[in-house]
């Protein structure tokens, strides 16, 4: 037990002593930040490439200049041919000529830009939204409609859960939406730990059989003990670095939300999507107050006490169950280190096929596929943590944990296997049919 | 005292070691010699309890280890390495504390080892900072530093120069003196000649030759006799006499059965030929196992 001690704070102190290790905790929080920070400006960047247009218009529908960040559009009488020349002459960028309907009963139309610079997506799809709108307002007035009945047409519809039997939670709207984005975050949470702390496991085991301690360390210590004090060791280090960023990223964001501000960059409020939705979109409401409300309402209403400790347990049980076979990849290849990435990738497959499943259990939580890869103990790890939150019956969830704790027996009795032959193999590749022999080895 | 009893060991069908026994006396250095592929290194990953064997037993003084990784065995592997990031002082103690010895114990058996070694310096330098040389003295400081009853060193002085390699050299002598059992493994056959006293040869999993050095030099010996002296060449009336193997100015080698040099030298004497020199030819030890393992490789 004091061996596997030394091995567990050897492991955890070299690491986390290591510039490696205190970098990428400063700079994942860092680049989490620039990522938001490029998806948002990119979002709501818009080109310095500003389009002087004039607009002919039959339909009578534009009465005064429409001024945007990508267009300027002027209303004209001049003719088309006039202004064609006056495009050659590069006065004006484009012409935008809106035909007259012959009758209000289309269901398409056609307007024409005459340009000879080819309009980009962003021009096309903002004309599109706009001519769109005119077409409305002019069949609105030519069939003589009700402008307010008209707007009465436009529904927002949403489906609110209420529960039949008294003493059940009420939920809002907005649950499920909450619940799978939920859902998702948390697997693929443990897929990333899976991964990351995985491989370290798989590069901190070949190390040592690469740079040949190991007959020394073997020498000393059962390779059980050397291979869990390993797994345990980098198990801490995630925590840790989990830790930190559990910390670090809020007090990240938090900051970021008051200063970029004043580099016109919102946080939070999505300025791509206020710009869409403003007078684009019709009835498309950017998120108000009451609906931020309804949202910390949701989350604080769900199950953390039930959620965070099934959380705590997939998230170390997927980290020990892989963990435990990266172990024995490590050992079982040397230095090839292509070798290592395609053994990598058959251990990982498992993993990638869950995050695929967990999106199909989103979309139904209580279907079968949802409940068998929520059990089978490959894919719990992943899938699990997401489903709970949709309050799957107990006997699923014990079921899970208990497969899964024995999957970890499993897979730690084989890979413990293959770790001990394989550590002390020099020179020898690790075909199937060979790992497969090792197994077998007394 | 070590005990090798009948040790057995198969890998997939094959016999790595087929029933070895040998014993270290206490305080002797013992060359465990033998072929790439012989076995040595299974044998020694038995005795330090790597692997277990299929069969037999190992006593060091009477108690049995098998399986044991007993800590008083001090083990350093031919393949050896470090690592890389960590500090020297660092690295040593983490060893010797896997080993079961305490903080305090550690930081003491270092610290006179380090000084020993001319190594007090390194505490707080890295490993890969280091020379390969300066690494093996580290490894060489991490193997003894638990004060081991066992001794197993393979292929000790790779990549030392004759300085450093003349240091562990007195260091291995003075463990010696103390008691400390020592098995040595290595291709070197004038290394093994210099410092064991006693050898096993193992070829193919089995042991085909055991016994003190002198031992199995006289065992092996050709009889031959080499006789330095002051003519050119020796008259034809004496080398009639004498079973001439090789002949060269001032120089001859002649087998003599039985061992009557007697007669030789009275030949000698009588034609009144000046002798500068006449000494036993002993094969070495690596004319030895050569020729043993070539041989053993025919009848096979």
């Amino acid at each position: 037990m004091k061996k596997i001690l030394l091995i567990i704070w050897r492991e955890y102190i070299t690491r986390v002593r290591s510039k490696g290790f205190i970098l990428s905790t400063i700079a994942a929080p860092l680049v989490f930040l620039v990522l938001i920070v490029f998806a948002l400006w990119s979002a709501s960047y818009v080109g310095g490439d500003h389009w002087q247009l004039v607009v002919v218009d039959e339909l009578g529908v534009v009465d005064s200049t429409v001024k945007t960040e990508k267009f300027t559009m002027q209303p004209t009488t001049e003719p088309l041919d006039t202004l064609k020349r006056k495009v050659q002459r590069k006065l004006i960028d484009g012409v935008l000529y809106l035909p007259m309907l012959d009758t209000p009963n289309v269901r398409q139309y056609t307007a024409f830009l005459y340009a000879d610079k080819d309009p980009d997506l962003a021009l096309s799809i903002e004309l599109e939204m706009r001519i769109k709108n005119w077409i409305k307002e002019y069949k609105i007035q030519t069939l003589g409609l009700n402008r307010q009945v008209v707007s009465l047409l436009n529904t927002n519809v949403e489906i609110d859960p209420e529960p039949v039997t008294e003493g059940k939670k009420d939920k809002s709207s907005v649950a499920t939406t909450i619940a799978s984005l939920l859902s998702m975050a948390l697997g693929y949470i443990i897929f990333i730990v899976i991964f990351m702390y995985g491989s370290m496991i798989m590069m901190s085991v070949s190390e040592e059989k690469i740079n040949r301690i190991v007959e020394i360390l073997i020498s000393t210590v059962k390779p059980f003990q050397l291979m869990m004090g390993k797994i345990i060791g980098v198990g801490a280090v995630g925590l840790t670095q989990l830790l930190i960023w559990i910390v670090t990223i809020p007090i990240i964001l938090f900051g970021a939300m008051l200063v970029l501000p004043y580099f016109g960059i919102q946080l939070g409020s999505g300025e791509a999507a206020t710009f869409v939705s403003t007078e684009m979109y019709e009835g498309g409401p950017a998120m108000d107050n009451d609906t931020i409300q309804l949202i910390l309402q949701e989350l604080m209403g769900l199950n953390w006490w039930l959620i965070l400790p099934v959380f705590l347990f997939y998230f170390l049980a997927g980290y020990f169950l892989y963990g435990t076979l990266f172990a024995a990849l490590g050992s079982a290849v040397g230095q090839e280190h292509q070798e290592n990435n395609a053994f990598s990738f058959i251990i990982g497959l498992p993993v990638i096929l869950s995050l695929y499943l967990a999106m199909a259990v989103v979309r139904e939580p209580h279907g079968s596929l949802a409940v068998w890869s929520s059990i089978f103990p490959l894919s719990a790890p992943v899938i699990m943590p997401g489903r709970i939150i949709f309050e799957p019956p107990l006997w699923q969830v014990l079921l899970s944990m208990v497969l899964t704790a024995l999957g970890i027996v499993f897979f730690t009795w084989v890979s413990a296997r293959i770790y001990r032959v394989a550590i002390l193999m020099y020179g020898k590749k690790a075909s199937l049919k060979e790992l497969w022999r090792w197994l077998r080895t007394p | 005292m070590l005990e090798v009893n009948r040790i057995t060991k198969i890998f997939r069908g094959h016999k790595a070691l087929d029933a070895v026994s040998f014993t270290v006396p206490q305080g002797t250095i013992f060359g465990l010699l033998g072929p790439n592929g012989a076995g040595k290194t299974t044998l020694i990953r038995i005795i330090t309890g790597i692997f277990m064997p299929d069969a037999g037993d190992i006593r060091l003084h009477g108690r049995p280890i098998v399986g044991m990784r007993y800590h008083k065995i001090g083990y350093l592997p031919e393949e050896r390495g470090l690592y890389r990031k960590m500090r020297v002082g660092e690295h040593l103690m983490y060893l010797a504390r896997l080993k079961g010895l305490s903080r305090t114990e550690a930081r003491r058996n270092l610290r006179y080892w380090m000084k020993r070694l001319e190594a007090d310096g390194w505490w707080n330098r890295k490993v890969e900072e280091l020379s390969k040389g300066m690494q093996q003295k580290v490894q060489f400081i991490a193997t003894v530093v638990t004060e081991p009853e066992l001794l197993i060193l393979d292929e000790p002085f790779s990549g030392l120069d004759p300085v450093n390699t003349n240091r562990i050299k007195e260091e291995i002598m003075r463990l010696k003196e103390r008691g400390v059992t020592i098995v040595f493994s290595t291709h070197r056959m004038e290394q093994v000649e210099e410092i064991c006293e006693r050898i096993v040869l193992i070829h193919q999993g089995k042991k085909i030759l055991e016994g003190g050095v002198l031992e199995v030099k006289n065992r092996f010996k050709k009889h031959l006799y080499r006789i330095v002296h002051g003519e050119m060449f020796l008259p034809a009336e004496v080398t009639v006499r004498l079973n001439v193997v090789e002949e060269k100015p001032h120089e001859i080698i002649v087998r003599v059965e039985g061992d009557d040099v007697f007669s030789v030298l009275s030949t000698i004497v009588e034609h009144r030929i000046p002798i500068r020199r006449f000494e036993e030819i002993l094969p070495t030890l690596n004319e030895i196992f050569i020729e043993t393992v070539t041989q053993k490789a025919v009848t096979a």
